[in-house]
């Protein structure tokens, strides 16, 4: 069996700053790799522990946290990992990026399994695995919350608003997966050392013969509602608290 | 300009109209049931629909395909749900033309979009520019159209839907009035420590009028404590009053709150994300407060009648 996983450098928003008119600091925000892209990363690794996969890895992008990323997942368990360089890598299209996976598939593929993180933390668009899907020809399971495999069926799971879908369908596939999917391994020291000596390969656009498209931003901004922040504690006065939930509630004509 | 929307529900069929109008266009719609398509042909011109069944993307999405290999539309809209997004990532990839998600707002300058997103979780918002054809996912408000006697055209399409993929349905047991037209949304967060303390959710929001409650992600989708959740990913509310209990307050989480009138949280730590939006931020433990505030409402009620 042979799997490709997609890993994307995201910017870590939980470490977001910002400037005084509300723009994003995002040039100095710490960069990592996707939590559902580790997700993925660390799904491909159980399949290949227990059926014998190679496992792939390959992003977009052109800074050394890239070619962080690809060693963290070699320090996870995989067997080779490519960087498509491309300078404005956050700029790229998605449809781009679905272009890039395509040619890359037919450049060393064909693959069993395509993983990905159903979303980013920075764009969360949660698209990039159909839009791979509709170029690939391959079905698409996506958001899945719970992955299992026999040897020659996937079942996956994945809640939504109306219920659990279950989805069951034979490789080849696409399948993109949430946060809830597995908890990624911790690497040792021994695979981080390894990791370290493990060769990154590059390919350039051009090479994979990808007319690049990008996103036109004009502007990004904080989105804040401001709030009167009226702070009451509850742990000095409980009566006060509650008696403030309680008016603003009549207040309002709520209670029966 | 024409604009084809994928009806996946009938409130996002009424807020699409609100959306096509700000765009300007002639509308179509594609609904998965009959149902759908009745409701549709009250606010679209033309409506077809399918048969679909239970959701699958990729049979969804050819259907989709079909009446746009039609009537050629410039602009696609979606829902930002799980399931919009997946299905337009199917029909972007199969136009091969670009899509852009979370959006919650649209305008136009001749035929360039204006568009602005959600990023970083939520954090922000970035205004982007688009050309022509694009699909859309947008953030579903809960804005309505005015009620029209008209009624547009209706077409069954007949089309084969078969698949590979087998797909099945464990649907939720639904219960109390929609998140989406409550007056008072309590939502609960990981500050609950087991499935029966939600018993103390219940019991405020049958004592309050016009409320239902919810959660954050990790309750439904981990523990799966509840039908639903806000947030992203989840159901986007607008009620007079939030009242957000044991939550922290991500920005995941908070874009599907931002548009409530009052924000009321209440969390053990003073130092929580949801302290910076909140109206009134009560710091304690859900455990005292709940109960508390449970009784003060049923002695009060007593007393007055
Ligand atoms: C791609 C992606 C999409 C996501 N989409 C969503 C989404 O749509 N909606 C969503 O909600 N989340 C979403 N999440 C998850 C989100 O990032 C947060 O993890 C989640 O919102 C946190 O939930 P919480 O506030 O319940 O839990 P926590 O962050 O663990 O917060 C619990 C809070 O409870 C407080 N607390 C604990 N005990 C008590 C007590 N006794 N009394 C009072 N307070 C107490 C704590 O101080 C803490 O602040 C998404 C995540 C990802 C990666």
């Amino acid at each position: 069996m042979k799997i490709l996983t997609l890993i994307k450098l995201t910017v870590d928003v939980s470490q977001l700053k910002y400037e005084k008119d509300g723009s994003p600091l995002v040039e100095i925000a710490p960069n990592k790799m996707g939590d559902s892209d580790k997700c993925a990363v660390e799904e491909a690794i159980r399949l290949k522990e227990r059926y014998g996969a190679s496992v792939t890895v390959l992003t977009v992008g052109a800074t050394r946290d890239h070619e962080r990323i690809i060693r963290d997942a070699y320090a996870m368990g995989v067997d080779e990992g490519y960087i498509i360089e491309v300078e404005e890598y956050q700029k790229l299209q998605a449809t781009t990026i679905g272009d890039i996976v395509k040619a890359f598939v037919e450049k060393t593929g064909p693959y069993d399994l395509i993983l990905l993180g159903a979303g980013s933390l920075d764009t969360h668009s949660y698209t990039l695995g159909s839009i791979i899907s509709s170029k690939i020809g391959i079905p698409i399971i996506s958001s899945v919350d719970s992955l299992s495999y026999n040897g020659s069926i996937v079942k996956a799971e994945s809640v939504m608003e109306d219920g659990v879908y279950v989805f069951q369908a034979p490789p080849p596939l696409v399948i993109t997966l949430t946060t809830e999917a597995n908890e990624p391994r911790i690497p040792t020291l021994k695979t981080i050392l390894k990791s370290k000596k493990m060769e990154v390969k590059k390919l350039r656009l051009e090479e994979l013969g990808v007319k690049p498209r990008y996103v036109t931003i004009e502007d990004v901004r904080k989105y804040f509602v401001e709030r009167k922040k009226i702070i009451i504690d509850a742990g000095e006065d409980l009566e006060k608290a509650v008696e403030t939930i309680y008016s603003i509630l009549k207040m309002e004509g709520l209670v029966k | 300009m024409k604009i084809l929307c994928y009806g996946e529900n009938s409130e996002w069929i009424k807020y699409s109209r609100i959306i096509i109008d700000k765009l300007g266009g002639y509308p179509y719609c594609v609904t998965p049931s009959r149902e759908l398509a009745e409701e549709s042909s009250k606010y679209f011109e033309e409506t077809y629909f399918f048969n679909g069944g239970v959701y699958e993307p990729s049979k969804y999405c050819r259907a989709i395909l079909e009446v746009a290999g039609r009537i050629f539309p410039d602009v696609s809209l979606f829902p930002s749900t799980i399931k919009g997004r997946t299905i337009a990532g199917l029909y972007a990839g199969a136009r091969d033309e670009s899509i852009i998600t979370d959006i919650v707002d649209v305008d136009h300058e001749d035929s360039v979009l204006k568009l602005k997103r959600l990023v970083y979780g939520g954090s922000c918002i970035a205004t982007i520019k688009s050309t022509l054809p694009a699909t859309l996912c947008i953030t579903p408000g809960t804005q309505k159209p005015p009620e029209t006697s008209r009624k547009g055209s209706i077409e069954e399409l007949r089309i084969s839907l078969e698949n590979r993929i087998t797909v099945s349905l464990n649907p939720r047991v639904g219960g109390g009035p929609p998140l989406e037209k409550s007056d008072l949304v309590v939502a609960a967060g990981r500050g609950f420590k087991n499935r029966e303390d939600l018993e103390m959710v219940r019991e405020l929001v049958s004592l309050t009028v016009n409320s239902a409650w919810s959660v954050t992600r990790p309750l439904a989708a981990e523990y799966g404590w509840a039908d639903n959740w806000i947030g992203i990913s989840g159901v986007t509310v607008n009620p007079r009053i939030y009242l957000a209990v044991g939550v922290s307050g991500q920005p995941l989480h908070m874009v599907g709150a931002r548009n409530s009138k009052i924000i009321i949280a209440i969390n053990k730590d003073p130092n929580a994300p949801i302290s910076q939006e909140a109206d009134y931020f009560i710091v304690g433990d859900l455990y005292k407060i709940l109960p508390k505030l449970i009784e003060k409402i049923k002695t009060t009620k007593t007393s007055s009648t």
